[in-house]
């Protein structure tokens, strides 16, 4: 941060003269998400800015209709205008006019007042090509993708409608019952504890999922301390696929998802976990083409496991997540396609069982998380685990070409909007702190995981969970518009408003974290340039925009002299705009 | 026009769909209801459950019901927004009662009162607003009326000035559509080529 500042020294004093004056600012005030006050905008000195606030002159806050005078003073300076609501009410479009007056163009500069299309964005047409037009065979894994997990929340809604809140853990009854084991690791190294007795090949129930079976039987091949994998009887995994897979599940995924988001104790005082809900120890690793019955898909989890047999008789009640066998390769079933599933998937287990499942046991208020919440961390756990390269693809080919149009606060499954809720998702947990990778691949938390694991215990859901575990929801929706636009471009290092370089993680040999514009590979090994949220060059005159709700419109000002005036109207509610000095 | 004073009229019982809630669709067959009536109003917030997520209502109270039946389509597409229900009380999911809806309005979004209707292009390529008794002339910026004119035939909210049968809409969504939209996320004056993209609201 200090660093990168100190570089810029020699520009401060053409920042100060490019400070913004500004007329009407909104008067921010931040919750406990940091405390912020200080814009930067009144206060002119420089250094004074970052005491504890953003970057003196970085970005101003603006009410609709107000207007702000933005200096053009010295050569090549060059804004970011922004409209954006903060409002929750789900809505395609909010229409705005910006307004700009009072500049003239500077001839000498090539810059976007010169009218549309004139600041360098002429392959416009190129990046807004969406994923289904560049990758139809992605998409259509993506759009089962969607499809599947659909058809999960269901089968969780269907099968958890009586779940009886008092009834006993599963490893109570067993005890009861005289069962011979409890643990896993109590039976033989290729046994697991099935209802009480060890076994070799337990029979699960694939109805929930299964057009052509109702139960499987399925042989335990692997046996972990954190999972256990079992494979259908009858299908063929090899060797070491099933060795890679325990692997990374027992030393990498299952390790990461549970260090961020907790798992926590049942009940006081006992050492099952909220996620272990047949009380063996070990999530259950299962592989069984069956799972494709299901719309294509590649794995998911089956909340319905969750349930009492007595009151769902699909359940299995286990913790189990479901794939399909790995094929040899690096496509969508890959060994590292199906560790991206399993820490995704993971996620929803964990989220599942704290917030729903836990809190049902323990008489307390389940919640069910937010959509767009749920898929951000979820998503946000891919990455975190060490396998959020396709995530890359996403921001560059779904998010990106139309952010101005997703909506972080909407109800509708779509990948732009989890692309845009693992952004989120990601800042806020950076701004928490974050956690640190150690040279083995282990977490430490620097106060983003408990973050994490708050959002998973909370009875609230959405924006109030945001607002009961982080702070004030417009303060960081606002911050998080700020690095979006300022990230990995060289205008700030400030951490308040960037997100955190990648980082080399040693488990996977991936890099870990947010770029927002740069040179990352994705998920197939190929090197693709992100540039961030599309910037339309902003024209002298006046221009008419929408944008949903819950997100900002970035525009690009530059090449002009003198002093603009801008201003942003718009009636709709819960409506601003944002001001960022580039240069 | 919406609710509060329409709902008391009705007393909240009614199972016929309102004017609001049926212009421009065949009225929904109201789902399997097994308890009392209610009248609820509240904001929404979907939540990740069914597919494609489940409506939830927290009333005045704090109280929150699983919204279901035939409704549930649209109501999808209003988290975060103000509404009142009328249905019948459900068998309790995740330990919270369910409401089988049979009847909604949307009251308020973002604190102003919306118009709901049937969105119409007209002779002249003006854009309609079409309710139960009357027809409301849209005069949109350029930008919104593109983005109306890509959900001609749907059931839309629009929230704006309103000047006697005119409406200066800042704001709209979309309810329903008689068949698969598609939109043109990259739309923008000047911006090239568009990019259809079918919405996944399948």
């Amino acid at each position: 941060m200090w660093t990168k500042r100190a570089v810029r020294g020699s520009s401060i004093g053409a920042l100060m003269a490019a400070l913004v004056a500004v007329g009407a600012c909104s008067d921010t005030t931040d919750g406990a998400d940091g405390g912020v006050r200080d814009r930067g905008v009144r206060d002119r000195g420089v250094a004074s800015g970052d005491a504890g606030g953003l970057p003196s002159g970085l970005v101003t806050f603006h009410a609709a209709g107000a207007t702000a005078e933005l200096s053009f003073a010295r050569s090549g300076a060059q804004y970011l205008v922004v409209p954006y609501s903060t409002a929750s009410a789900q809505a395609e479009a909010l229409a705005f006019t910006v307004e700009v007056s009072g500049a003239r163009v500077d001839g000498g500069v090539r810059g976007t007042a010169l009218g549309r299309g004139a600041g360098g964005l002429g392959s416009l047409g190129v990046v807004g090509l969406g994923l289904r037009e560049r990758d139809p065979a992605r998409w259509e894994r993506w759009q089962g993708r969607l499809g599947v997990e659909r058809w999960t929340r269901a089968a969780a809604l269907q099968a958890t409608r009586r779940f009886a809140a008092s009834r006993p853990s599963g490893e109570i009854l067993r005890l009861l019952a005289g069962s011979s084991c409890v643990l896993s690791s109590e039976c033989g190294a290729s046994e697991v504890c099935a209802q009480g007795s060890c076994s070799a090949q337990p029979t699960l129930k694939v109805g929930a999922f299964a057009s052509t079976a109702q139960t499987i039987t399925a042989q335990v091949k692997r046996k972990g301390s954190r999972g256990a994998i079992l494979v259908e009887t009858g299908v063929t995994v090899a060797d070491a696929a099933l060795d890679e897979l325990l692997r990374l599940y027992d030393n990498v995924i299952h390790p990461r998802d549970v260090a961020l988001f907790g798992d926590p104790a049942l009940r006081d005082g006992q050492p099952t976990r909220a996620s272990d809900r047949n009380g063996d120890g070990l999530v259950w690793i299962v592989i069984t083409p069956k799972v494709a019955e299901k719309d294509d898909a590649v794995g998911f989890f089956v909340a319905s496991d969750f349930v009492a047999v007595g009151e769902e008789p699909k359940s299995n009640e286990a913790d189990i997540l479901y794939l399909v066998a790995p094929s040899g390769g690096t496509g969508g079933t890959g060994v590292t396609a199906l560790a991206t599933i399993m820490a995704h998937e993971l996620q929803h287990l964990l989220g599942f069982a704290s917030k729903s499942y836990r809190a049902a046991v323990r008489g307390g208020q389940p919640a069910l998380e937010a959509l767009w919440l749920d898929e951000g961390q979820s998503h946000f756990a891919e990455d975190a685990c060490g396998f959020g390269g396709e995530n890359v693809t996403l921001l560059k080919q779904e998010l990106f070409p139309a952010f101005g149009d997703t909506a972080l606060l909407g109800g509708e499954d779509t990948l732009r909007l989890r692309a845009t809720a693992l952004l989120f998702v990601r800042f806020l947990f950076e701004q928490k702190g974050g956690v640190s990778y150690g040279a083995q691949g282990a977490i430490s938390d620097g106060g983003g995981a408990a973050w994490l694991a708050a959002l998973h215990t909370t009875s609230q859901q959405g924006r109030a969970a945001i607002e009961a575990t982080y702070g004030n929801f417009k303060s960081a929706f606002e911050r998080w518009l700020v690095a979006v636009g300022v990230s990995d471009r060289g205008v700030t290092a400030s951490p308040l408003v960037t997100y955190r370089a990648l980082i080399d993680d040693a488990a996977t040999g991936n890099k870990i974290g947010t770029m927002i514009r740069g040179r990352r590979r994705d998920d197939t090994g190929k090197e693709v340039d992100l540039s961030g949220p599309l910037e339309d060059p902003l024209p002298l005159g006046s221009t008419s925009g929408t944008i949903a709700n819950a997100t900002g419109k970035y525009y690009l000002l530059s090449g002009l002299s003198g002093t603009a005036r801008v201003k942003v109207t718009s009636s709709a509610p819960e409506f601003g705009y944002a001001v960022i000095t580039l240069k | 026009m919406p609710s509060i004073a329409r709902g008391v009229l009705f007393g909240g019982l009614l199972l016929v769909s309102s004017a609001c809630a049926a212009v421009g669709v065949t009225p929904p067959v109201p789902g399997k209801a097994v308890g009392g009536k209610v009248v609820l109003s509240g904001s929404l917030v979907v939540v990740r459950e069914l597919e494609r997520g489940m409506p939830q209502l927290t009333d005045e109270q704090g109280r929150r019901f699983l919204l279901t039946g035939a409704w549930s389509d649209e109501l999808l597409r209003l988290h975060g927004h103000t509404v009142k229900v009328w249905g019948e009380l459900g068998p309790r999911k995740l330990f919270q009662p369910t409401v089988v809806v049979t009847r909604y309005e949307l009251l308020a979004v973002g604190g102003q009162a919306p118009q709901v209707g049937e969105l119409r292009l007209e002779a002249e390529g003006r854009l309609q607003l079409r309710q139960q008794d009357r027809a409301l002339v849209l005069e949109a910026p350029a930008a919104l009326r593109q983005r109306l004119r890509a959900r001609v035939g749907c059931k839309v909210w629009l929230v704006g000035e309103l000047v006697g049968s005119v409406l200066r809409p800042s704001a709209f969504g979309w309810l329903r559509c008689q068949a698969p939209q598609t939109i043109d996320v990259n739309q923008a004056p000047g911006r090239g080529p568009a990019i259809k993209r079918k919405e996944s609201h399948r």
